[in-house]
């Protein structure tokens, strides 16, 4: 048998195979049932989100990027096709590493400056005496909790009040837990990075206590996310610190940090600041 | 596709969610009814499908790709029922003939049930690509592009899906000749 006869004969038994679907409607309420049992997966972090040219204002005029007080790169005229957003790039770039690195250093050599190691025993009233600082490796899976508010309208886009609840697995165990980040982003072109800011509001509930804090960071270019969260402990926490610095890659809902706990408040600079009253569920 | 209804429902938007499912249901079932052949098994498919897409629709970085990437989460889905299956169950359901068929005209040896084995036989990678491009006609770039595999894989599986069903109505054709069907000898 030919391939053309074949094909004839394949695609004729296929129509008389084809079948009238069921109702649509019917099937989707059957579907809508199901979907509360059904957590949504995402992103961690939110720029991804941000960054479909899908979701931006086509044309803004490059005037008013002219106009603003901190310099950005103009978007074009017409969107930036798609593909041009994947993930085919190398995940190593001189700027990230750059970045990463002088922010790390930044925040660390910052709190060394602030607080010499000799005094920080004594700063902090209650802080254990024989406590001793642990280095930490974690993992924290996180799921969108409560999508935030987006602002496309005028640069700088910000998202605001983001909730992510993550599961948290560290090697120590006053750090492993449930965490809950109130993330936030601004951006001056969401379609690409290095021009970002991101901070979070951010708690920690261990097993005997809990840490509360604030985290910093920024985006690269290939969407990941590198932060550093700064939080006291209270309970049996209290007069601890913990810090932490994770980076978040892009596509995925896991992330790993290194960290530091240790006895003492933060230095001084660091908004560890109470944080705001959690909404009622 | 509205791609507004995919970015709402990235969002969370259960009711954008309902409206997507109800626009693609019609193609995703037919789609699995091509690669089953059983309606239940198909409906079933199609509604694990959509269960999976609002799981991971965040994870679709492009929403103007929905319509293929949701016909992938489909091939797995149909490709989990297929496993799931027991092997002595037949897999297609017998649709009646309304009407004559380009079979019945061309060759009366073939008949439908020989078709349908042989078809049952192929691994559902290669029963994709028949379904894909002989029911719902696309060309093989659109295949490729679909199932986001070169277009050589696409060549190749249709080749080897093309022979294989060959094969399996010769075989089938031949009197006193024993079939295969889903590992086991029926004589």
């Amino acid at each position: 048998m030919s391939n053309e006869k074949l094909a004839l004969v394949l695609r004729s038994w296929l129509k008389t195979r084809d079948v009238a679907p069921p109702d649509a409607t019917q099937s989707a309420g059957r579907l809508m049932a199901r979907l509360p049992q059904t957590r949504q997966r995402g992103r961690w972090w939110p720029l991804p989100i941000f960054g479909r040219a899908s979701v931006v204002p086509p044309a803004i005029p490059d005037t008013e990027y002219q106009s603003t007080p901190i310099p950005a790169t103009p978007i074009p005229a017409t969107p930036i096709p798609a593909t041009l957003m994947g993930g085919t790039h190398t995940m190593f770039s001189p700027v990230k590493a750059i970045t990463a690195g002088a922010l790390i250093f930044a925040l660390g050599g910052a709190y060394l400056i602030a607080q010499p190691l000799d005094q920080q025993g004594g700063s902090v009233p209650g802080a254990a005496p024989d406590a001793e600082w642990a280095a930490v490796t974690a993992t924290s899976e996180c799921y969108l909790k409560t999508t935030g508010t987006e602002q496309l309208a005028s640069p700088p886009y910000g998202l605001t009040d983001q909730v992510m609840a993550c599961t948290d697995t560290a090697s120590d165990p006053r750090v492993t837990g449930t965490s809950t980040i109130v993330l936030n982003v601004e951006t001056w072109d969401p379609r690409q990075g290095n021009n970002n800011v991101t901070w979070n509001d951010y708690t920690l509930q261990g097993p005997e206590g809990t840490w509360a804090g604030h985290g910093y960071g920024l985006y690269d270019s290939e969407g990941v996310a590198h932060v550093v969260i700064i939080a006291t402990g209270s309970g049996a926490y209290e007069g601890l610190t913990y810090t932490q610095s994770i980076t978040v890659p892009a596509e995925t809902a896991q992330a790993d940090s290194i960290g530091l706990i240790q006895p003492g408040s933060p230095p001084p600079g660091f908004p560890v600041a109470p944080l705001p009253e959690p909404a009622a569920e | 596709m509205d791609q507004d209804l995919v970015v709402r429902a990235q969002h969370g938007d259960q009711r954008a969610f309902e409206s997507l499912t109800i626009a693609c249901h019609p193609r995703l079932f037919r789609l699995a009814q091509g690669i089953l052949g059983n309606p239940h098994l198909a409906e079933d498919a199609t509604q694990q499908a959509c269960l999976d897409i609002w799981r991971d629709i965040r994870r679709l970085r492009d929403p103007a790709k929905f319509e293929g990437w949701s016909y992938r989460i489909l091939v797995h889905c149909c490709t989990r029922e297929a496993k799931r299956r027991p092997k002595w169950l037949p897999e297609a359901e017998m649709q009646p003939a309304d009407e004559p068929s380009v079979i019945d005209a061309t060759d009366a040896i073939l008949d439908r049930d020989q078709l349908e084995r042989g078809f049952q036989r192929l691994p559902v990678d290669q029963r994709v690509v028949i379904v894909l491009h002989y029911l719902l006609d696309m060309t093989l770039e659109q295949v490729a592009e679909t199932l986001d595999i070169p277009s050589g894989t696409v060549c190749s599986r249709l080749s080897r899906a093309m022979a294989a069903m060959r094969a399996a109505l010769e075989s089938d054709a031949r009197p006193g000749v024993s079939t295969r069907v889903h590992g086991e000898v029926v004589r």
